[in-house]
């Protein structure tokens, strides 16, 4: 059901949103069992005491129940039947980068966000960002009013007009003004800053991202004659090869190159096993090394020898220009033999091999990586590296940053307009120092964060959710993002309309006829592509436009590439700092997201903190823990404090540190998580440091969810090279020996004395094929969205009582200092002979005639016995009420086809139960008996990038998840319990050599 | 010889055990069984919904009378709870329903101030909810109209009264004496319901099925066009016609 | 106990000497000393002592009856369980007094039905043991719960949700099997205190003791009938408890046998079990029958030889257990099955180590020094060797419960436990309500069957005809 503009537009009248509150009411609100949750909290307390006694009264005769109200609307609004959803498409916007959204609504709330299918970028699939901005939106600690220094609660027009006021005084007085904007990918957007420079001579807009890694766009400039990042397609790359690239992890298209990652690694059988492969060069350990076939664990002074030896190498196979070979002969070889397996590897690759360099490294580096690229030719016209694929915006930001700073320092800046970004926070200190002289600062952002606090006006602007934009993608197309509802900030609307209303009041005569932002959008693609209303209409069903980007002329100057090699002058000796964007928060944008600070980093598996990674050999030689307190110090007196995380498979050497934490305004959430590491960088730059460690002799407490790494020797996951999966004996997969007879799935069923039970109609199964899943963690963020699953905080986590229903367990297999990783996502097996069910005293976990576990909370009296007994330990139990300390609109948030879980209660994955049934109800609607296959989708399936989640019925025998049941792959996580569960492995494969693997698996 | 003194001493002692106190232990000992019976048999009955919620009749803000509108006007009950037929819940009429006659009909009549005060201040009525299941119970309205169950299975019949009251206990136990013999409970659907039995494929109706005796065909299953891809040999675990009784149909 | 004429047979005799048994109460006194004094210490002005003691526990007792409060107010997370460890002291607590327990029924059951006489100086105190042991044992499963007020639930009654208890679940016959147990063991205890609380009644001269002690003793008059009323019940309530000294603590076991976790999935559990509860039980009816006979100076009727008795069954059960520690690591090891093995190897070696060996000393090694005449018959040592048995089955229940959860299949959800003050402080409580209510009993019910014990001073039963004489001349 995508809705069309008309109902949209009328969704973001304010009267609707009152009514849709009003409705709210009426509706099926989420709320555990009466009358626990629904007291305030010290009656509660004292009802709990009592409640024994409650739970008589509330049933026995004469005691009348409280009186509830029926509150409807004035008017319906269009298209709103109480308990029916409606789905709109939106856009997300990650920084630069973007993908097509569904969004969920209930009552007018949005309450749940997939990703487009139709996009080409999300084809369904989602982040844990675009999840979480979900959160974001109905965050309490978003600022309401606008605020004028101290004084809060100032109309908007008054503030305008003050502001528009002190712009004119600069103006007249010769200053200029400055806009420093996010890196952003609307073309709208853009478009409307540009009117606003071109109306206002005074007015300069700046990029001010909260780091830099520009070296690729550097690179490319010089050399191409683009000046920004190309970004690869990996759906067309055999061999990938990363040198510290992470483009599985914190790239920004994560979500684009997992999908096109996986979708080479899904391997059906073995008659069509075909696989890309994957070699990882890295100093630290990242989501994309976890996931490598081949992992070289190198220093980082060590890259450009590598590189310059490969490419080297290479030309004995391939022309390589001489006046390359000539630059890469200055660069000291190092790592020959590895660099000459791997040439000759790229070689009969060819075209389909391309070499990724981590935005963070030097030019060299780059420059090295882009020389291999173009000798093996995978840069060009529908090439791995497709001139066409550029990130939108994603040229050198340095330049006019610079200018900026002269400027400031000139003091010919009057006034500074922040617009959605938090220097404050992000700049150093000479930035900050000199942003500070400035006398009219006004900040226009979600929150009242570090920067806003230092402004003058702080304008609180819509959340993408609630205002009009759209987007770019990478691949060129376009999506619109419309408003799921009303602002919540008192109807102040977008960032973008804000300005438009302050153009408004600077010069009226000109923008009186641009109504808002929606209107500007459309004007401008009606201009710019020539979108009538009739299509305009089809955009907003669909969620996606395309369009043609004429791909710039490429030209090679080999020779600016020849001056880019040279040896860039790393100290070996020296303890390396690199500082990245954490897995959770990025750049610390997502900081007051307790779903995302709750989500376990796919390696360390840590929550609610940033640490200092080292190598099990740095931390040995250092004498320190995991958890001592280290103070890190780079020359320029740049500290920070920070615990120790001993990560193996860093090499030896190298700290590494997250962006993100440490945010000191902006929320409750934030505070007081983890340290700021933005004063190490360089001038924003990531990229290696010298730091001087110095350790504190304190501990601090870390909350990981995952406090054992290796799998002691049992066949929990299960491991095969591809070569060994493909030879016609097969691989040797661990298979427990016990008297049976055959079942569906062709595994054998022990013999038993009762007859098993015969599942008619639909049995729900599901796959999760190991070698596809990266372990991202968006079905976690995913999973706690559909089902109202609380954030339980660092001090619970500390105790080990996070509620994730889904988790990613992550192992580490082969020696201390090179492990390989696996990941496996363990969630409830929905057992046929469920451990849990028959040690229940009161029924309150039982077995549904489709095969599903059910866990009804309203029965559960909690005496844990399933947890005990349960052999997955996925059962997660309400140890506190979680769920009490929800500050308005959060409890908007709730799902409310889920039960919120009080304290007490046990809980866990129900496979989406209330999906299943929703499914039912349409096909009966439709007049059939059965579920189609992919009618149900459980949210983590639904977010999985990889495609390695599959769900389904099993009694359908084309379903997709019984043809894969039956794959050679396939086995059980502890089948010898005879638990027999309803959850599918599909045995991990990695493209290497067998011994490697076989040697892994005998450690 | 020492033991029967004992004995004897005891005889001697047992005289002040005097036959009141004895009356006085029996009395204690009986009331104390009594007590016992009758706070078993309160917790017992106490446990009951049976007893529950059944004849809650709140006093309506406005003076609305199903009596009057259903019985004697005729108007079908999915007029203004409209979409009760798609959606789990059976939608309040807004105000705009009820201007949709009354700004024509009885416009000026003094007992509908109140709603012409809520259309034209946009301020919405505040209706006293009869019905109410516990919110862990997910109940679908419309899974049930379209199975053909007449509304009056449920809330009785709403046509005959002035203030509406709730005639069912809701409780668990009923709901599942229902799903077990549906033939003996349920009100096959009515002209008055104006309930919808027909099909949906691809969005457009199907065919419309008058309301239907309670044997033929049974519940939840219909005649109909759209092909249904059947696995042969495995039928659909449900009775015909009976509700489910698993816990993940209504409680998740 | 009303003397049975019988036939005297002749004693055995030693090189002329006659042999003697060891008389079961020492220092010959009458039928009147012994009411005088066991009913005397009803009406005894009690010391300073006993008013500290009572001071102590009764503050002991409610600071855990705060706590458990607090626990019911907030919810299981004011406890330190997590993710796989879900059961804790709680559970341990639970099964540690439903051990205790045992003793008393034992000794009041079996004992009788063997016609050990021996008992009679310890029965009525190792009854009252036996009910308080199994409140304290019955609070754990019911605060335990996450939502305690719906603890009802886990009764079979008709209701509205047409909702039955799943019967296949252990904890269900726990319910069961805890509560016939209780109801028994009291209705066991009052049968035997029926003619003692009448000689009380006839004792006491304050009103309202005495008309208490009348209601109680329902009439008692000591006649004939009633007296083989009194025989005949006590004698079917004797053997309907017997059974349950093996079921109850068997179904216990249960609880852990029937799961799938390896360490407590395991068939030896119920001897295994039961034997440990007679273990513990006797540890702790030591424990409170010596500090009774010092307070009390009971030392004419508690004698040494009853000591030696019980250390004797402290002895044999302790090697049962014994016995059982070595027989799973056994199977743990030959059954081949890698998580079992785990699971033993980390009980022994793993982070629980330290309660493991601890385990294994106080109820393996300390009961070894009763192969000594000598020291079964020495109070100090007693004293101490059932106190650190105490120590040692509660470690027993804690190492079955907490190392089998804290590990079990999957590596990466392993965890480690360790309690919170306000366990800490429920588990004290219990331990303060169960010496209040002791002591209670100590001081207002006869705390040795007089009854009993007359019927075995000698002269009240038929004896060799020097002793009767002796006794007579008397």
């Amino acid at each position: 059901m995508h809705m069309c503009d008309e109902g949209e537009r009328s969704m973001g009248k304010h009267k609707l949103w009152q009514s849709i509150e009003e409705v709210h009411g009426e509706a099926h609100e989420p709320v555990a069992p009466e009358p626990l949750l629904e007291q305030p909290f010290s009656r509660r307390r004292f009802m709990a005491l009592l409640s024994a006694s409650m739970a008589l009264a509330a049933g026995s005769a004469g005691c009348r129940r409280p009186d509830h109200k029926l509150v409807p609307a004035v008017a319906a609004p269009e298209y709103q039947i109480p308990g029916l959803p409606l789905f709109y498409t939106t856009a997300f916007q990650h920084k630069n980068a973007a993908f097509g959204l569904l969004v969920k609504c209930r009552e007018g709330r949005p309450i749940k966000i997939e990703g487009n299918d139709l996009h080409p970028i999300s084809a369904g699939a989602s982040t844990a960002y675009a999840q979480a901005s979900l959160l974001t939106l109905y965050d309490p600690d978003r600022i309401r009013r606008v605020r004028m220094g101290n004084t809060l609660r100032v109309p908007l027009e008054t503030a305008l007009a003050q502001l528009a006021e002190a712009l004119k005084e600069e103006a007249a007085a010769g200053r200029l003004c400055y806009l420093c904007i996010e890196e952003h990918c609307s073309p709208s957007y853009e478009a409307l800053l540009k009117a606003l420079q071109a109306d206002f001579p005074w007015l300069r807009v700046v990029f001010m991202p909260s780091f830099l890694a520009e070296h690729a766009a550097a690179v490319n400039a010089q050399v191409l004659g683009i000046d920004g990042e190309l970004v690869p397609n990996l759906e067309r790359a055999d061999l990938i090869v990363t040198v510290e690239a992470d483009p599985l992890g914190i790239d920004r298209y994560a979500l684009w190159h997992t999908r096109n990652f996986a979708a080479r690694r899904r391997v059906r059988n073995r008659q069509e096993a075909r696989m890309n492969r994957l070699v990882a060069v890295e100093a630290i350990m990242s989501l994309t090394g976890t996931n490598a076939d081949t992992r070289l664990r190198m220093h980082p002074a060590a890259f450009e020898g590598f590189l310059a030896a490969t490419l080297r190498e290479l030309a004995r196979y391939r022309s390589v220009p001489p006046v390359l070979l000539g630059a890469a002969a200055q660069v000291p070889a190092a790592y020959a033999e590895e660099a000459a397996r791997l040439a000759e590897e790229l070689h009969q690759a060819g075209e389909r091999a391309a070499v990724l360099v981590g935005a963070h490294l030097g030019e060299p580096i780059h420059a090295l990586a882009l020389a291999i690229n173009l000798a093996l030719g995978s840069v060009g016209q529908g090439k791995v590296f497709d001139p066409a694929y550029v990130l939108p915006n994603s040229h050198r930001k340095q330049p006019e940053l610079e200018r900026f700073r002269e400027e400031l320092r000139a003091g010919r800046v009057g006034a500074v307009l922040f617009a959605n970004v938090n220097p404050e926070y992000t700049a150093d200190t000479e930035l900050r120092q000199l942003l500070a002289r400035v006398g009219r600062k006004a900040a226009l952002s979600l929150y009242h964060d570090e920067t806003a606090q230092s402004c003058w006006i702080h304008i609180p602007v819509a959340h993408p959710l609630e205002s009009w934009g759209d987007a770019l993608a990478v691949d060129g197309t376009l999506s619109v993002q419309q408003p799921l509802l009303a602002p919540l900030n008192e109807g102040i609307g977008s960032l973008q309309d804000v300005l438009i209303q302050l153009a408004k009041v600077l010069a009226p005569e000109r923008w009186s006829e641009v109504e808002n932002y929606y209107d500007f959008v459309r004007r401008h693609w009606r201009t710019a592509y020539g979108v009538d209303d009739q299509q305009w209409e089809r955009v907003l069903r669909e969620g996606i436009y395309r369009i043609q980007r004429p791909a710039p002329p490429l030209r090679v100057e080999l020779n600016a590439l020849a001056r880019a090699i040279r040896p860039s002058g790393l100290d070996r000796s020296r303890l390396l700092l690199l500082v990245l964007p954490s897995y959770a928060l990025y750049d610390g944008t997502y900081a007051n997201c307790g779903w995302l600070q709750e989500l376990p980093d796919p390696i360390t598996k840590l929550t609610w903190d940033n640490v200092a990674a080292m190598s099990p050999g740095t931390a040995h030689r250092l004498g320190l823990k995991s958890g001592d307190l280290v103070r890190l110090q780079q020359e320029d007196g740049a500290i920070i404090e920070l615990p120790v995380w001993v990560q193996p498979g860093m090499a030896d050497g190298v700290v590494l540190t997250n962006l993100g934490y440490g945010r000191t305004a902006g929320g409750e959430v934030l505070r007081n998580v983890g340290q700021n590491a933005y004063p190490l960088l360089r001038s924003g730059h990531l990229g290696y440091t010298a730091v001087q460690l110095t350790s504190l002799g304190r501990r601090y407490p870390l909350a990981t969810t995952q406090r054992y790494h290796r799998l002691q020797g049992r066949p929990i996951v299960q491991l095969a090279s591809l070569e060994e999966y493909t030879r016609p004996e097969g691989p040797q997969f661990h298979t427990p020996e016990f008297p049976g007879y055959p079942g569906a799935d062709g595994r054998r069923i022990p013999l038993t004395i009762v007859p098993p039970y015969e599942y008619k109609g639909h049995r729900w199964w599901m796959v999760i094929d190991l070698s596809a899943c990266t372990g991202c963690g968006a079905c976690v963020v995913a999973c706690q969205a559909e089902n109202n699953i609380p954030v339980v905080g660092k001090e619970q986590v500390l105790r080990g009582r996070e509620m994730h229903w889904i988790r990613i367990d992550r192992y580490y297999v082969g020696p201390v200092e090179n492990p390989r990783v696996v990941h496996q996502p363990m969630l409830c097996q929905h057992c046929e002979n469920a451990p849990c069910e028959n040690v229940c005293p009161v029924a309150a976990t039982t077995h549904s005639p489709e095969g599903l576990n059910e866990m009804t909370y309203n029965r559960c009296v909690g005496t844990r016995y399933c947890l005990n007994n349960c052999p997955y330990k996925v059962r997660r139990f309400n140890f506190l009420n979680y769920h009490t300390d929800q500050r308005p609109p959060l409890e908007m948030l709730f799902n409310p086809d889920v039960t919120v879980r009080m304290r007490g209660v046990m809980e866990k994955c129900t496979f989406c139960v209330q999906r299943i049934n929703e499914a039912k109800y349409h096909a009966k609607d439709e007049g059939r008996t059965r579920v189609r296959d992919g009618e149900v989708l459980t949210a983590c399936q639904q977010a999985c990038p990889a495609g390695a989640i599959l769900f389904g019925d099993a009694n359908d025998p084309d379903s997709r998840v019984s043809q894969l049941r039956r794959s050679d792959r396939a086995y059980y996580v502890l089948e010898e319990l005879n638990v027999r569960p309803s959850v599918t492995y599909l045995a991990k494969l990695w493209n290497a050599p067998v011994e490697q693997v076989h040697q892994l698996r005998e450690s | 010889m020492r033991l029967r003194n004992e004995l004897l001493v005891y005889r001697r002692e047992a005289l002040m055990f005097t036959p009141r106190i004895d009356r006085r232990i029996k009395q204690v000992t009986l009331w104390g069984l009594a007590s016992l019976v009758t706070a078993a048999l309160v917790t017992y009955f106490g446990m009951h919904n049976r007893v529950t919620d059944v004849g809650y009749r709140p006093q309506q803000p406005v003076p609305f009378s199903h009596k009057l509108h259903v019985g004697e006007l005729g108007i079908k009950c999915i007029y203004c709870h409209a979409g009760v037929e798609r959606s789990a819940h059976s939608p309040v009429p807004t105000v705009s329903t009820c201007m949709g006659c009354h700004l024509v009909v009885k416009a000026e009549s003094p007992r509908l101030a109140l709603v012409r005060q809520a259309w034209e201040n946009g301020t919405p009525l505040e209706w006293r909810r009869v019905h109410k299941l516990p919110d862990y119970v997910h109940f679908n309205h419309a899974r049930h109209i379209r199975a053909g169950i007449d509304c009056a299975s449920c809330h009785g019949p709403v046509e005959r009264m002035g203030v509406v009251s709730q005639v069912a206990p809701l409780s668990m136990g009923w709901c599942l004496d229902c799903h077990r013999n549906p033939e003996r409970h349920i009100i096959p659907a009515r002209e008055i319901s104006g309930i919808f039995t027909g099909l949906r494929a691809n969005g457009q109706t199907v065919q419309l099925a008058q309301s239907t005796p309670v044997t033929n065909p049974p519940y939840g299953m219909w005649s109909t066009p759209v092909d249904a891809p059947e696995i042969p040999g495995v039928p659909m675990p449900k009775l015909p016609g009976r509700g489910p009784e698993n816990c993940s149909s209504c409680h998740y | 106990m009303q003397p049975t004429p019988a036939t005297v047979a002749t004693p055995p005799h030693v090189n002329g000497q006659e042999l003697q048994r060891e008389p079961l109460v020492l220092g010959n006194p009458t039928l009147h000393d012994v009411t005088e004094k066991i009913a005397g210490i009803a009406v005894s002005r009690p010391s300073w002592k006993y008013w500290l003691t009572l001071g102590i526990t009764g503050t002991a007792a409610a600071w855990g009856l705060f706590c458990i409060g607090y626990t019911i107010a907030t919810g299981i997370g004011v406890w330190g369980l997590n993710n796989p460890v879900a059961w804790g002291w709680d559970i341990t607590n639970f099964v540690w007094w439903i051990g205790i327990g045992h003793a008393g029924t034992l000794i009041s059951a079996i004992l009788h039905l063997f016609r050990q006489r021996w008992r009679t100086a310890i029965n009525r105190s190792a009854e009252a043991m036996t009910i308080f042991a199994v409140i304290c044992a019955g609070l754990f499963p019911l605060i335990h719960l996450g939502r305690p007020w719906f603890a009802y639930w886990l009764f079979p009654y008709p209701n509205q949700m047409q909702m039955w208890i799943n019967f296949r679940s252990p904890l269900v016959w726990d319910v069961f099997a805890v509560s016939t147990y209780l109801t028994v063991s009291i209705l066991f205890w009052y049968l035997g205190l029926i003619p003692d609380l009448a000689t009380l009644r006839n004792y006491v001269k304050r009103r309202i003791p005495k008309a208490l002690y009348t209601f109680f003793s329902l009439g008692w008059v000591g006649s004939a009938r009633h007296w083989q009323h009194y025989e005949i019940a006590y004698l079917i309530l004797a053997a309907i408890s017997t059974p349950l000294v093996l079921s109850v603590h068997s179904v216990v076991s249960f609880d852990f046998a029937v799961s799938i976790l390896p360490g407590w999935h395991t068939t030896i559990f119920p001897p295994y079990f039961v034997a440990g509860a007679i273990f513990s039980g006797f540890a702790m009816v030591l424990t409170l029958v010596l500090i009774m006979r010092w307070v009390l100076n009971l030392e004419n009727y508690i004698t040494l030889k009853h000591i030696d008795n019980m250390n004797r069954i402290l002895l044999a059960t302790g090697m049962m257990v014994g016995y059982a520690y070595a027989m799973e690591f056994f199977i743990a090891m030959y059954s081949g099955n890698e998580y079992e093995r785990y699971a033993f190897l980390n009980r022994a070696f793993g982070p629980y180590g330290w309660a493991y060996w601890a385990m294994v000393f106080c109820n393996v090694a300390v009961p070894q020094l009763f192969w000594s005449p000598r020291l079964r018959r020495n109070v100090v040592v007693t004293f101490i060797a059932s106190i650190l048995v105490n120590v040692g089955m509660w470690l027993e229940r804690f190492v079955i419960i907490t190392t089998s959860l804290h590990r079990d299949f999957l590596p990466s959800s392993w965890d480690y436990y360790a309690p919170t003050w306000v366990e800490v402080s429920i588990y004290i409580g219990t331990l303060g309500i169960f010496f209040t209510l002791f002591l209670l009993f100590a001081k207002y019910v006869p705390v040795i069957a007089i009854a009993e014990t007359k019927a075995i001073l000698p002269g009240a039963q038929p004896e060799h005809h020097v002793v009767a004489e002796a006794a007579a001349s008397r």
